[in-house]
This record gives C-alpha cells, sequence and structure tokens, in this order.
C-alpha cells in the first residue's frame, strides 16, 4: 500500500487516481472528525467542501509535514468557514451546540438516548485542544495509542496519560 | 512516597483505560479488572458518537468521489495544458519573425539583382501581398487555436 506521501506526489504530478486513493482513505476520519464539531445534517456539506479545498490546494503541499497534519489544518479552517458563514447568513443567536446535541447524537446509533449523550458534544466542545485532539486521534481516525505517541513526539506512558485526563475531564464535566 | 505511588495508580489506571479503549474499538472482550464505570461509560460514548463505525452514507461517498474525479480534470487539465499554450505562442512567434525576416531578404535581392540599378528601398507590391496574405493565415491559425480550448 503506497504512503500517504507517495500518493501526494502522485496527485501532484496530475495522477488522479492517487488524489481519489487518498480521499478514499481519509474520507472516513475527516467525516468523523466534522461530526464531533458540526451539527449532523451540514456534516456531509462541509466534508464536501474540505474535500475541494484539498483538491485545489494540493499542488501547494510542501511535504515539510504529515500529509494528515495539513489535511487536518483544512478541515478545521473549513469548520470555522462554516460557522463564519452562519453567523454572516444565518442567524447570528443560533446556538450550533445546542444543534449537535439534536442531531448528531441522534444518529449516535440505535442506543437509548441519555442526558449524558446529548451534553457530551458541548462538553466536547469545551475541552482544552490536545485533549479533543487525542480524543479525535483514537476514536475518528482510528490510530492506536503507539501511533498517537509517535506522531505527538511522546512516550506511550505520556500519551495513555494524556487520554486519561480527557476521559476525566469529560467525566468531571458531566458530573457538574 | 506518596507520591510515587499516586504515580504508579494513576500509571495502572492509564493503562487500564487505554486497554478497555482498544478492546472497545477493536471489538474484543473488556479486559479485567474492569475500569471505573463513569470513566467506561464516557469511553462507550464517544466510541457511539464518533468511533469508527460512525461512516459517511455510501451513496454521499460515491457522489463525491465523482464530483472530485470531474473537478480533478477541469482543474488539473487547465493546469497542465497551460505549459502547452505557452510553448504554442513562442513558436507562432517564432514563425512570424522567421517569415518576416525570409521576406524581407527576398524583397531586398528582388531589388539588388545584377545590372539593375537601385530605384529606393521600397519593396514590390507582390511582396507586401505576400507579406500581408502570410500574417493573415498565421494570425487566423492562432486566433482558430485560442478559440478550441
Amino acid at each position: 500500500m503506497s504512503t500517504d506521501e507517495a500518493l501526494v506526489r502522485r496527485a501532484q504530478q496530475g495522477d488522479r487516481d492517487a488524489f481519489l486513493a487518498l480521499y478514499e482513505r481519509y474520507v472516513g476520519r475527516v467525516y468523523r472528525r466534522v461530526c464531533s464539531r458540526v451539527p449532523l445534517s451540514y456534516a456531509e456539506d462541509v466534508t464536501q467542501d474540505i474535500f475541494m479545498a484539498v483538491l485545489r490546494s494540493i499542488p501547494q503541499f510542501e511535504h515539510n509535514a504529515r500529509f494528515s497534519t495539513w489535511l487536518y489544518t483544512i478541515v478545521n479552517r473549513q469548520i470555522a468557514e462554516f460557522y463564519r458563514r452562519r453567523n454572516r447568513y444565518g442567524d447570528p443567536a443560533a446556538v450550533p451546540l445546542a444543534e449537535m446535541e439534536d442531531y448528531s447524537l441522534g444518529a449516535a446509533v440505535e442506543h437509548e438516548r441519555s442526558d449524558e449523550r446529548a451534553l457530551l458534544p458541548g462538553i466536547f466542545a469545551t475541552l482544552p485542544e490536545h485533549y479533543q485532539e487525542i480524543i479525535l486521534m483514537r476514536f475518528a481516525d482510528g490510530l492506536t495509542f503507539n501511533e498517537i505517541a509517535e506522531a505527538r513526539g511522546q512516550s506511550l506512558e505520556a500519551t495513555k496519560s494524556l487520554y486519561r485526563r480527557a476521559i476525566q475531564a469529560i467525566r468531571d464535566a458531566l458530573g457538574d | 512516597m506518596r507520591w510515587g505511588t499516586e504515580m504508579t495508580d494513576n500509571t495502572h489506571l492509564a493503562d487500564d483505560l487505554a486497554a478497555y479503549t482498544d478492546a472497545l474499538l477493536t471489538g474484543e472482550a473488556a479486559p479485567h479488572p474492569p475500569i471505573d464505570p463513569d470513566l467506561a461509560d464516557v469511553v462507550r460514548t464517544l466510541h457511539q458518537w464518533i468511533g469508527p463505525a460512525v461512516q459517511p452514507a455510501l451513496p454521499f461517498r460515491q457522489r463525491l468521489r465523482q464530483q472530485l474525479a470531474v473537478q480533478w480534470e477541469m482543474e488539473h487539465t487547465a493546469a497542465l495544458s497551460r505549459p502547452a499554450r505557452r510553448r504554442w505562442r513562442m513558436l507562432a512567434l517564432v514563425a512570424a519573425v522567421a517569415t518576416l525576416v525570409l521576406l524581407v531578404a527576398l524583397g531586398t535581392s528582388a531589388h539588388t539583382g545584377a545590372g539593375e540599378d537601385l530605384r529606393g528601398t521600397a519593396l514590390g507590391a507582390g511582396v507586401w501581398v505576400a507579406i500581408l496574405i502570410l500574417g493573415a493565415v498565421a494570425g487566423g491559425a492562432w486566433l482558430w487555436r485560442e478559440r478550441r480550448r
């Protein structure tokens, strides 16, 4: 299987199939990251915008960072853009997190709904960024703790410890 | 040594929580000893919310793939054809200059034939017509090619 970097190089030389292979590899992860920050009813639109932006920007990718890091920068930028557009054209008083409670968790498989689940998106959004990131890396990206440790340049022990603190922070917020 | 004991406890807690999460995400049975039920609940909720089972709908995935393929052709084929267009312009310019030089040389030699007096430097009417026709043909060819893009 080709590495991300090899696929990006081929895409930069005009290889469409290489770009589509990157799309297939990342569409699930990007979608889950979007779901963690955007109401579910908008998740597909935002995912589409993200990949269109990647398609336009890929010739400028300079290989001085991991492709995934660069991609998630675009994900964050497009999510910010989504909220900017909503505030500009939609009603400025809208509280997206409230919507997220309605939509995102509505799709959280067919499990019985609890108050805890309904509160999670709002709590997640208020966590420090490094807590959010480690949770996204483990759940949305499906990276193992070893891979996360490597990506973050940390020891495995420090990574697991950070993860525990992130989970504990959610638990504490739910308990408040 | 209380600090040291706390450190060890926290490390064990972090290991157990990580093991529990791994087991949940890979679909294995939950490991023993069980972790704090409150923390386990948070992990399960996260798993349902943004875990690997959460996928974009297949029709959306396929539609977006198709849109990207089309958009790729539009963006990148145009980008790739830019250098070819520049090359063509350069060739047309070189050909035009070469034609002009050739015609001027022909016109000049026609007026400096052996035994003939110089009657001025103006080119003959036939040469001018030839230049105009060639110029029109070259310009027309260039415009036609540009329009096809």
